[in-house]
């Protein structure tokens, strides 16, 4: 208590003006609105309820946030391997640098920039909710090929491809020539063993495994017979690295063009 | 040393305040009697501890508004039931004095200075009413809580343990220390 004042015979109050101060109704009242809002059930009730809503609310809100923002780091991770591949491809085998891409003669880009832009075009579905990084994405991609060249350099994929391929394709549409000529390759140090092929003949579909990494020509004779356009299925490719360590590869799928 | 009528109630008096308490409990007006009966009593109990007439109703109003709010808890323990509102006053006032609303206020008649002087063995002039009136303000407020109580509001030991929370011996024990601290303060 800092002060204390003492009054000395004060006029007292009478009873009776004290009692004209009493006023229950305004006491009951007031007592009545403190406790319906803070005491009742309704009200912890309802605070209550609205607290769970609050929280499931920000629970499912940030849920789907992760959902959307995996779905983005997915798709921008598969973007970037995809531009990875293409810069692989379109690199000369002893200069990956940037300036390799730019210095690139563009005569012989010809099939594999088709391929560069099948990739992007199946990387661009992948987007298709998230329009913004797909702009972001793509028009990196195909306006700026030196930018993207200079992105994969500082990626943290290894230079060295490990997709398969034949003569240069990974997918999409082959000519039957191409496809007979050059086996599966992945790089210098990898030694194909062995795949399994599914390809249509004039008697049927066939499934066969072969040894090594060239399509045997009967194959080829097989294919071309039908006479028509058709799906070729790679898949089971395996080989060896320079250690002798046994890879299992990535399949693929060639739409076998017969040019007539 | 009068006796507080209120207070020092009948056991039938203080069964039939339970039934009027129990009544309340289920139905807020049924505490009508009670705040009738009680009104008075409070306020002027937080009255002789302020300054300001309009202050001191409208800390009764709280009390008996905190009193009919947390009845439920009200739990009869052999005590009248005017030492809990007492209590709860006691609660709101101080609380007032914290927030800075009310000043703490000692309301002295001359009358009841001379009999303290008396009990204190001094000579019932106006030199010494002067003295004591400013040898009050120097005790600690308890000191003065007590003095107030046993001198200027004539209440009885039992009567001043049950609105402290103390046993009646420990009030008379207490009361008297107080009365010999301010004895201790004249003097010197």
């Amino acid at each position: 208590m800092d002060k204390i004042k003492i009054n000395l015979d004060r006029t007292k109050l009478s009873s009776e003006y004290i009692q004209s101060k009493q006023n229950f109704t305004q006491i009951t009242s007031q007592a009545l609105i403190k406790s319906s809002l803070f005491k009742s059930a309704w009200f912890y009730g309802g605070a209550g309820i609205a607290s769970i809503a609050g929280i499931l609310f920000i629970a499912l809100n940030s849920q789907k946030k992760n959902t959307y923002e995996t779905k983005i780091t997915l798709a921008k991770n598969e973007l970037t391997t995809k531009i990875t591949q293409i810069s692989q491809i379109n690199s000369p085998p002893k200069d990956a640098g940037a300036k390799g891409i730019s210095s690139k003669p563009t005569n012989k880009v010809d099939s594999r920039t088709e391929l560069s832009d099948n990739l992007l075009a199946k990387s661009s579905s992948v987007l298709d909710n998230e329009k913004e990084l797909l702009q972001v994405g793509t028009s990196h991609a195909i306006a700026q090929p030196i930018e993207i060249a200079i992105e994969t350099k500082h990626s943290t994929i290894p230079k060295k491809n490990r997709l398969p391929n034949i003569s240069g394709f990974y997918s999409g549409e082959l000519p039957l020539e191409k496809l007979c000529s050059k086996g599966i390759e992945v790089n210098e140090e990898v030694q194909i063993l062995s795949f399994k092929i599914q390809y249509a003949t004039v008697k049927g579909d066939k499934f066969l495994t072969i040894q090594g990494a060239h399509i045997p020509s009967k194959i080829c004779k097989d294919i071309s017979e039908l006479g028509i356009d058709q799906m070729i299925f790679l898949t089971e490719i395996l080989g060896k690295n320079e250690t002798g360590k046994i890879m299992n590869f990535t399949p693929m799928n060639f739409t076998c063009l017969i040019e007539e | 040393m009068n006796v507080n009528p209120l207070y020092h109630q009948t056991s039938s008096a203080i069964h039939e305040e339970l039934e009027w308490i129990n009544e309340a409990k289920n139905d807020t007006q049924r505490f009508a009697p009670l705040y009738k009966k009680y009104h008075e009593q409070i306020f002027r109990y937080v009255y002789q501890r302020m300054d300001d007439e309009e202050m001191a109703f409208d800390v009764t109003s709280q009390v008996f508004m905190k009193a009919m709010n947390n009845l439920h808890k009200y739990e009869y323990r052999g005590v009248p039931f005017s030492s809990w509102l007492y209590r709860i006053a006691k609660s709101e006032l101080y609380q007032s004095f914290r927030d800075k609303k009310a000043l703490r206020t000692v309301n002295i008649d001359t009358v009841q200075v001379y009999h303290v002087i008396d009990e204190i063995d001094g000579d019932e002039n106006e030199e010494n009413k002067q003295r004591l009136i400013s040898t009050i303000a120097k005790l600690k407020d308890d000191d003065i809580q007590l003095i107030e109580m046993r001198f200027f509001e004539k209440r009885s030991y039992k009567e001043i343990g049950e609105i402290l929370d103390i046993s009646e011996n420990n009030a008379k024990v207490k009361s008297f220390r107080a009365l010999e601290k301010l004895k201790k303060l004249f003097n010197n």
